[in-house]
């Protein structure tokens, strides 16, 4: 189900009626009912695939918590990890592989023999790459013995398939949602107004701006661009990374704030990304749920480190760290991070991309620096590193992203006189930027200190009430959320 | 569940009430308000024109069953009907007062006066392509609907149009879009030009063929019923739209001085133009195995002081060469780019490049109508 929709708003209120009427034990199965009757709402028949998944999980990692036995436990954990990434690389990969591979008789001369593969469709199970790493995080965990596992199984299936978060995340853990489920909290109207607040702040995101941005940016990447000079790359290129950030933070919003109605806690999964002072530092603020993964069950096992139990943090907290110097782990995880987006080597280069600029700033003592030295310096770097990362990822083809790089780097084409990208697309760059770095900042004033506490109470309440209607006006399902198709 | 409330929460729940409250206010305040008139700018007015009790003009690709009716009650009458498909200059007034008629309408009264037997009917498509036009003509021959005459104003600009508007596009099914497949929307450019004034009536769903496609339709239907200020949200997102593209975005329109004014829209996409030029030779082919009389027109430009909107080498480049084509096809051509003087597009000191006032149509349709008493005189000098 689509978040951006009056339909989605009609069974969110219904959905979270019938939960707060509930006696709390039973309100996990309520919970749980209504996430397969969200998932439907897309393709009915894939539900059995997302309790396939959790059933495969939830009988592996109780036998492997229960179990004594290290070559048995080692089993399990392979039978567990080979069916759900066996899933995803079928659903997810098989035309990248297939394509690739068929590549390879060109290599020693030959002609590619069989294209027989472009045949097959294979429908990509909505959300399928957030729920299979949340199911194999829940049996890793039990191996690993830092995990809660459960016994119902129904509190599991909820676990896996909450609908808040089952379609784009946040990517939770056993430990942050199972207790919830098992032990619900009672539902104050404050958390419901809270919720209420996250979910308009969301939607204002995505239906009122990153929507609105979204015929630009298509527009931009799809036609036009080899007339580009190298300010109009780098105008389109930060257009898609506030499209992307007001987009995905918006899902993300919704998605806290409607669990938050439900009576259910999750983890931000943003903190203001472009304000980062480093690369490093923007993966500890952007995708934070998704970083965290990696971090734990692939860049922390590859470098030998203790791994950490939560979805918070990011993989930016971790490679700044002594041990961290084996540069082989930072590029492949990174490699496999841009996979992880798509089935398609341009988001290996947005991987390898910022891997780049990671080890970099960790390699220069001038760049290490930099933050604490000249903060404005080290911010607009970052900014422009970050966003120069999003024309690989929004790129049409491989071609068009390397033409585009090639732009960037090409210091003749920095001329304003022969811009192909309209004016007033430069003056929406320039007023998103501003408006990012003015809002950050007064998200940080201390409003109660500074006026008491009736006069920013009366500007929330102007600021629902605007964002509540323009979502009235342009609230229509009309584009997709981005990371629907990861 | 507590029933404590801190002023907090109240500010959060209230906000969304005077939300709803603001909307609907906001819609009742632009309840005069037409997204098609700001499409074409903030100094010009669409307007309908209706000759001899019959209306001479469809827009947008609305009203092709009543454009049907109109063809076939004209040929009824031993009328030579005369298609006239061009962009929104044709149904579009700059400083538009009242009584004001467009081209077509002046077009018909000339006829009438030299007692031609020739009637105009005009299809306009705001931004409209040549493959549009193409999808028009097509699904009136489908009807049986041929006429005598073709006039198409071509439109440089509109070369670089991508695909084809699904309105139009469902009028034409059967059109092999060859190269066009996956390249957008027709009037896409116009819509990224207005901030996506109808982007959204034009796009698909993107829940389209879902359970959840079916629940919106039966939620939002049951909204627009029971609450009659919320079916007209389009408009006020259209008004907000134009507001924020007339009022805060234009500021952008200061980077333009920034530069070489004469790169200032970007070049037409080869790809786009190849593909356009396709259909004008799909057009072409049809009209002569239909035995139908083509007249094509460079629609008129403003002609103003300075660097010019597009490169003009390839700009003329591209004319030059479809007069030439026309000179040896036997196509009527008519070069009428200068045709309408500066101070018939302006708006007090405001130019619109692309609409000009009622003198310019009255002088677009003597254009017309005159080349069209030409070719009918040299053609009965031929069968004497």
């Amino acid at each position: 189900m689509l978040f951006n929709s009056f339909s989605y708003l009609f069974f969110l209120g219904i959905a979270v009626s019938i939960i707060w009427l509930c006696p709390q034990k039973k309100r996990v199965y309520l919970m749980g009912m209504a996430s397969v009757l969200f998932y439907s709402m897309w393709r009915w028949e894939f539900v059995f695939l997302v309790i396939f998944s959790a059933i495969v999980d939830f009988w592996a990692a109780g036998r492997i918590a229960r179990s004594n036995n290290g070559l048995s436990r080692k089993i399990l954990l392979g039978l567990s990890l080979g069916i759900n990434l066996g899933l995803l690389v079928f659903f997810k990969y098989t035309y990248f592989l297939c394509d690739n591979l068929s590549l390879l008789p060109g290599l020693w001369g030959g002609s590619p023999s069989w294209d027989g593969w472009k045949t097959f469709h294979i429908v990509l199970p909505l959300g399928i790459s957030f729920y299979t790493f949340q199911t194999i995080s829940y049996t890793i965990d039990a191996y690993r013995g830092s995990g809660k596992t459960t016994d119902d199984f129904l509190v599991f299936l909820t676990y896996v398939s909450f609908w808040p978060q089952l379609v784009a995340g946040p990517i939770l853990r056993a430990s942050e949602m199972i207790p919830q489920l098992e032990k619900p909290g009672s539902i104050s109207l404050s958390d419901a107004a809270s919720g209420i607040q996250r979910v308009v702040i969301g939607l204002f995101k995505k239906v009122v701006i990153a929507d609105n941005l979204a015929g630009i940016v298509d527009a931009s990447f799809s036609r036009y661009f080899t007339h580009f000079t190298a300010i109009d790359v780098w105008v389109v290129a930060i257009l898609f990374g506030f499209q992307i950030y007001l987009d995905f933070s918006g899902y993300s919003d919704i998605a806290i704030g409607s669990a938050r109605l439900a009576g259910v806690r999750i983890p931000e999964n943003f903190n203001w990304p472009y304000m980062a002072l480093s690369p490093r530092e923007f993966w500890q603020r952007w995708h934070i749920s998704l970083s965290s993964w990696i971090r734990d069950y692939l860049y922390l096992p590859l470098t030998g480190q203790q791994f950490k139990a939560r979805s918070s943090g990011g993989l930016g907290m971790a490679v700044s760290d002594e041990t961290s110097r084996r540069t082989w782990a930072l590029f492949l995880t990174w490699l496999m991070m841009g996979l992880w987006h798509g089935a398609a080597w341009k988001f290996a280069v947005w991987g390898v991309h910022h891997a780049c600029f990671v080890y970099i700033f960790r390699r220069l003592p001038i760049l290490q620096a930099l933050p604490e030295r000249r903060p404005i310096l080290a911010w607009l770097i970052t900014f422009l590193v970050c966003m120069a990362g999003w024309i690989p990822f929004r790129a049409e083809s491989f071609d068009q992203m390397l033409a585009m790089y090639a732009k960037i780097l090409n210091p003749f084409l920095y001329d304003l006189s022969h811009r192909a990208v309209y004016g007033p697309h430069y003056f929406r760059a320039f007023l998103l930027t501003v408006a990012f770095i003015g809002i950050h900042r007064i998200s940080r004033w201390d409003f109660e200190r500074r006026f008491g506490s009736y006069l920013p109470e009366g500007g929330r309440l102007v600021v629902i009430a605007i964002m509540s209607a323009a979502i009235l006006i342009y609230l229509k399902p009309v584009e997709q959320f981005i990371y629907f198709q990861f | 569940m507590m029933k404590t409330l801190k002023a907090r929460d109240i500010a959060i729940l209230l906000g969304l009430f005077l939300g709803g409250g603001l909307f609907a206010l906001s819609v009742h305040q632009t309840a005069d308000f037409s997204p098609e008139d700001a499409a074409l700018g903030p100094f010009t007015v669409a307007r309908d024109a209706v000759f001899e009790g019959l209306p001479v003009i469809f827009r947008n690709g609305d009203g092709m069953g009543k454009a049907r009716e109109v063809f076939r009650s004209r040929l009824q009458e031993r009328k030579q009907l005369a298609l006239w498909l061009g962009a929104s200059h044709l149904y579009s007034i700059n400083n538009y007062h009242p009584g004001e008629e467009i081209a077509v309408y002046h077009a018909n009264k000339k006829a009438r006066e030299r007692s031609s037997p020739i009637s105009y009917l005009g299809i306009g498509l705001p931004n409209g392509n040549l493959n549009e036009f193409l999808a028009i003509f097509l699904h009136l021959r489908e009807a049986g609907l041929l006429p005598t005459w073709l006039i198409i104003g071509v439109v440089y600009d509109d070369l670089r149009e991508p695909g084809i508007r699904p309105k139009v596009r469902k009028l034409a099914p059967g059109l092999d879009l060859a190269g066009g497949k996956g390249l957008g929307v027709g009037g896409g450019n116009l819509h990224g030009k207005t901030d996506g004034l109808e982007r959204d009536r034009e796009k698909g769903s993107a829940i389209e063929d879902t359970p959840q496609e079916r629940l919106e339709k039966l939620v939002v239907g049951e909204l627009e019923k029971g609450w009659v200020t919320f079916a007209s949200r389009h408009r006020l997102s259209a008004f907000i739209n134009w507001k924020l593209r007339t009022h805060i975005f234009s500021v952008g329109e200061a980077f333009r001085k920034m530069g070489n004014p004469a790169k200032r829209v970007p070049p037409v996409p080869l790809d786009l133009k190849q593909w356009n030029e396709g259909a004008l030779d799909e057009i072409l082919r049809i009209a002569r195995e239909d035995e139908i009389e083509v007249v094509l027109y460079k629609a008129p430009h403003p002609q103003v002081a300075g660097p010019f909107y597009h490169i003009r080498k390839r700009y003329d480049g591209f004319f030059e060469q479809l007069e030439n084509r026309c000179g040896s096809e036997g196509i009527h051509y008519l070069d009428i780019e200068t045709l309408v003087p500066l101070e018939y597009w302006m708006f007090g000191t405001a130019i619109d490049p692309w609409h000009f006032q009622e003198k310019g149509h009255r002088l677009l349709a003597e254009a017309i109508d005159s080349a069209m008493q030409n070719i009918e005189e040299k053609d009965k000098n031929a069968l004497q």
